[in-house]
Order: structure tokens, then C-alpha cells, then sequence
């Protein structure tokens, strides 16, 4: 597979803060990449300087093999691009929006219209489209920018926090739209959050960003292994069990905790690979088990363990609630 | 090219026809002023009038001004604009579109300059049903003059917009620049009279030309041809003519460097 986005050591400084410190990555064709952090983490600066709206102050990054830096026009043309804050106009209506799109991106006539047509209805909205957006809610103006973005077919779709500030029914169905485009057209993704829920809903590989340095990168399965510890819970028949636990140390596995009377909670390095192992040994030990099931670790515990810190807890206190404000004015 | 122009035009204009109230009031705003301001210096003057304004009654003398003053208004608030695209996010589609940026403010610019003369016209309109000393033939040149002087300070506008931050700049920007210059203008009073001082000061601002040469086109009289026997109504063009282009150009200029910081 070819690869859609390749950044090299990009950094951006305002003045005396250096909001992105040199972050390396790739991402695929087709792939979903997500990038994971707290607010203020420089997501966002990421986003921007990749959509070829900010210049990196050092570093390299191409997009579909055109450079940022000196082919903006060119990286424009195959891009889509939803900003966290609404940049729709208001005053037009939604099919209005999507027209001016079009003719932006140099599309026109029958097949601008049926474009039109087919992106209102792949986000529901065709039967509001001769309303102002001014009378859109929330949910309907974020769906209206998806079928904004799909106008022109760009290659790469950026997203930056697609979902903030939306119900949690509103954005799973953005999750749907934003699965199915990735599927039905191979729309490559490359989108910011700081929810860790849609990251494990989306994004096929996550780069863990924090404080403008990736601090880690791999699948969901890859990060969580980091943690290491997956925790297995084994159910059995007969209450004696003191012997068992320390037996099943042989097995991959790292400790072995007495929880219940015939529970034992085994933590392991990988439990898809563990759990075969320990019922081996069971059934060596001619242990009757009565259920197995295991706990993964979530994102939120990866980025605790690397950074002791909570994503939710990080910096971003004020300007959620600043940015919550200006979405209640301009929204 | 052209495609890119179309677009933003077409988006300025259904902006202005989506905008009724605001449509409105821009209209009731000049008949208030025809009608109380107008018509109450004209009933103090016009025994004088005769004399100062050169033949014109003071209606006759107001109105040509009070159409070029209201395209000069409506499109440097148009242009201004931009700063609330900043605010509610429409900038940022824009400035990401594989276009040319400054064929997109040119079309935004033409955009708002076709409204605001329209808009100008229509209150030309009714000065044509209070006074019968307007010239209807020279509509053809006053659209054109409407246009040249609407892309110019659209241009103005969305310079001045794109440099400064935030809105909160705005009133006072409308305050330093919008008032002197249509106190300036000769609008309201004739400039041959005015202060020397205050004359120079008028001769910087195309504005000036722009109320005369509407004048002349509408009523024949130029009143700044009496001072300066140089500002033929061809010079007077030309100088607009190189005010907008400079405009426009400066316009294109900053906006091309505008990025999201």
C-alpha cells in the first residue's frame, strides 16, 4: 500500500511556544488515522499545517506525494477538510453551501447538482436543504460539512474533533458516515480527538500526541499491549484454589491474584494469546473451568501510563470551556 | 478564472437578497436622511442656494452625492465583512479552496459592489420623484461610476479587514474612516466654500471625486472643477479608475498572505 501522508520531523513555533516539537508519522492509503490527545496538544496546529492553511516553521510533510510547503494549490485540490469550529455561511442554505463548494473546487453544471443531491442524502439532510443553516442544529451543520466535504471526492479527508460538543447519539451516527466513507468511497482519514471512545470506534492506527511530541503510535491492540497488562478472570468449579494460582505462573502469566472464592484475575502480557495457555494448563491440572473472560486496557489507561496524566484531565480546562461558549454564540 | 469570480459573486449577492431587514434598513436610512436632513437644509438654503451651489437647488445638489456616499458606505461595510466570515468560520472554506485567492476577493469585491449600486439606485429613484432637476440620461455613466467606486472600497474594506484581529476594532474603524471621509466629500456642503485646509484634505480621498463626478453626470455641475479648473470629469474618472485598481490590488495583496494565525 502506497502512503497518503508522510510528515518529517514537522514543528511549528508561535512565537516563544513551540506548539508541534517535531513529530514524525506516516499514513497509509485507506487507512484511518487517528490522533490522540488532550486539548492544546497541537493537534489541531497538525491538522492545519497539513490542509496547507499554516506553515510549518521546520520540517517536511507531503500529502499524496505533493509537498505542503511548495504545492499548496495541489494539495487543496485532492483534500477535504472539517474544521473543529463551524465554517459554514449561515445566511445561505445548506444546498447553497455545498453549491459554492463545488464551483470552489471547479465543479459545475448536471454533475455538480447530482453531486450535490447524492451527498444531502447521504447525510440525511436533502430534506432541508433550501433552509438557512442558521436554523441547523449543531448535529445537522457537522453532517451538512461532511456532505460539504465529499463534493469534490477529495483522496484525504482531514476531521478535526468531528464529534466535540455533540450528543452521544449524533456522533455515533458521524462515526457511521465517517465509517462508510472510508469504506464505500476509500476515502483515506486522517482526524483529531481527544475522546478515546472515538478513537477505538475509528481509527484502524492512533498516534498518542501530548504536549506537541508523539509520545506513541501503533494500532489500538499495539497500544494497549503497552500497558502490558490485560487481566483475565477465570471462573472455577470447587473453591481450593491457592495451589492453582501458583501453578498457572508457568503460563505467561505475570501475577495471579485470589479475588473470589473461585475467581482468579491473571494478569497477562496479551490475553488473545494467554487464555489458550492457562486452559492448557487447567485441564493439565484437570481444573474444571466455568467461564473466562478478560478485561483490555482502554486508551485512557495507555496514555496514564505514559504520561501519568488523564486525557481528560490535561491542560485543556479553559479552553473547553471558552470554545463551549463560542459554539453557544455562534452555533 | 471567470468561474472563481462567479462564485463569490453569486454568494455575495444571495447574501444580499437573503438579508431583508437589513436591505430594509439601509433604504430607510437614506430616505430618513433625504427626507428630514434633505429637505430641512433645503428649505434654509435654497433662498441662497441659487448662489452657492451654483445654479443647483439644494436637493438637486444633495441627492447625486447621497447616492454616491451610499455606495461608498454599503460596500466598505461589505468589504468589512470579512471580519465576521472570520468570526463564524466561512474564511477558512474559502482560503482552503484550490483557488486563487485573489480572483476570490475580486468576485467577493464585484459581488458587493453590484449590490451596494443597486441598492443606490433604487434610492436614486425616488430623489428622481422629488426633484426634477436630475439628468435620467446619465444613469448609464452612474451605474458605471456606481461600480468603479463600489470594487474600490470593497477592496478598502476587506483590506482593513483582513489586517485587523478582531471585531472589536471594527467601530472604531467605521468611526476614523467613514465619517470624515463623507463629511469631506462635499456631500452635504460645497467644497469650494469650505477652509482650505479642509479642501487639501478632501482632494486625498477618492471619495471626493467620486461625489463630484456623480454630481456632474447627474446634474451638470461640478463643484470641484470651480476650485481646481484641472479635475476635468475624464481626470476625475482616471483617478478613480487608479484609486480602485490600487485598492483592489492591495486587497489581493494581503489577502493572499491571510492564514489562520
Amino acid at each position: 500500500m502506497k502512503e497518503a501522508i508522510i510528515v518529517e520531523n514537522l514543528a511549528k513555533r508561535y512565537g516563544s511556544i513551540e506548539a508541534v516539537k517535531g513529530i514524525s508519522f506516516t499514513v497509509r492509503e485507506g487507512e484511518i488515522f487517528g490522533f490522540l490527545g488532550p486539548n492544546g496538544a497541537g493537534k489541531t496546529t497538525t491538522i492545519h499545517i497539513l490542509a496547507t492553511i499554516l506553515k510549518p516553521t521546520s520540517g517536511k510533510a507531503t500529502v499524496d506525494g505533493y509537498d505542503i510547503v511548495r504545492e499548496p494549490q495541489k494539495v487543496r485540490k485532492i483534500i477535504g477538510i472539517i474544521f473543529q469550529d463551524p465554517s459554514l455561511d449561515e445566511e445561505l442554505t445548506g444546498y447553497e453551501n455545498l453549491y459554492i463548494h463545488g464551483r470552489l473546487y471547479g465543479l459545475g453544471g448536471q454533475s455538480l447538482r447530482e453531486r450535490i443531491e447524492e451527498a444531502l442524502k447521504f447525510v440525511e439532510l436533502h430534506e432541508y436543504k433550501d433552509k438557512p443553516v442558521r436554523k441547523y442544529s449543531g448535529g445537522m451543520r457537522r453532517r451538512l460539512e461532511i456532505a460539504r466535504a465529499l463534493i469534490h471526492i477529495p483522496r484525504i479527508l482531514f476531521l478535526d474533533e468531528p464529534t466535540i460538543g455533540l450528543d452521544p447519539q449524533t456522533r455515533v451516527h458521524i462515526w457511521e458516515y465517517i465509517n462508510e466513507l472510508n469504506r464505500e468511497y476509500k476515502t483515506t482519514i486522517f482526524l483529531t480527538t481527544h475522546y478515546m471512545d472515538e478513537a477505538e470506534a475509528l481509527c484502524s492506527k492512533i498516534a498518542i500526541i501530548d504536549r506537541g511530541r508523539i509520545i506513541a503510535l501503533g494500532t489500538v491492540d499495539d497500544l494497549k499491549s503497552r500497558v502490558g497488562s490485560d487481566v483475565v478472570y477465570v471462573k472455577l468449579y470447587g473453591d481450593n484454589n491457592e495451589g492453582i494460582c501458583r501453578a498457572l505462573q508457568l503460563a505467561d502469566v505475570w501475577s495471579c491474584k485470589h479475588i473470589q472464592d473461585n475467581v482468579l484475575a491473571l494478569q497477562v502480557e496479551k490475553a488473545s494469546e494467554a487464555v489458550p495457555e492457562i486452559l492448557k494448563y487447567l485441564e493439565k491440572l484437570k481444573v474444571k473451568v466455568k467461564e473466562v473472560n478478560y478485561r483490555r486496557p482502554t486508551l485512557d489507561d495507555v496514555f496514564i501510563h505514559l504520561t501519568g496524566r488523564e486525557i481528560r484531565d490535561s491542560e485543556g480546562g479553559f479552553v473547553d470551556f471558552a470554545r463551549m461558549i463560542h459554539r453557544a454564540r455562534t452555533r | 478564472m471567470i468561474e472563481q469570480i462567479y462564485v463569490m459573486m453569486y454568494r455575495q449577492v444571495k447574501r444580499f437578497m437573503r438579508a431583508r431587514s437589513r436591505i430594509i434598513g439601509i433604504f430607510l436610512n437614506n430616505i430618513l436622511w433625504l427626507v428630514l436632513f434633505g429637505l430641512g437644509m433645503a428649505s434654509a438654503l435654497n433662498p441662497v442656494s441659487r448662489f452657492i451651489l451654483k445654479g443647483l437647488d439644494y436637493l438637486a445638489f444633495l441627492l447625486p452625492a447621497m447616492y454616491a456616499i451610499s455606495i461608498f458606505q454599503a460596500s466598505f461595510m461589505g468589504g468589512i465583512s470579512v471580519i465576521w466570515d472570520k468570526q463564524f468560520g466561512f474564511l477558512k472554506e474559502v482560503l482552503i479552496a484550490p483557488v486563487s485567492r485573489s480572483l476570490t476577493i475580486l468576485g467577493r469585491a464585484l459581488g458587493d459592489a453590484l449590490t451596494s449600486t443597486f441598492n443606490a439606485i433604487v434610492m436614486l429613484a425616488i430623489g428622481f420623484i422629488l426633484t426634477d432637476k436630475l439628468d435620467l440620461a446619465s444613469l448609464p455613466y452612474i451605474v458605471i461610476t456606481g461600480l468603479i467606486m463600489g470594487l474600490g472600497f470593497t477592496s478598502l474594506g476587506i483590506a482593513i479587514a483582513s489586517a485587523i484581529k478582531s471585531p472589536e476594532g471594527f467601530q472604531l474603524i467605521v468611526g476614523a474612516i467613514t465619517m470624515p471621509m463623507t463629511i469631506l466629500s462635499g456631500a452635504m456642503f460645497p467644497l469650494n466654500m469650505a477652509p482650505e485646509w479642509m479642501r487639501i484634505i478632501a482632494l486625498v480621498s477618492p471619495l471626493t471625486y467620486a461625489v463630484d463626478l456623480c454630481r456632474y453626470h447627474l446634474t451638470g455641475v461640478s463643484i470641484l472643477r470651480d476650485v481646481h479648473p484641472c479635475l476635468t470629469p475624464t481626470i476625475e474618472t482616471t483617478v478613480l479608475v487608479i484609486a480602485s485598481t490600487a485598492f483592489v490590488i492591495v486587497a489581493a495583496e494581503i489577502f493572499n498572505k491571510a492564514t489562520l494565525e
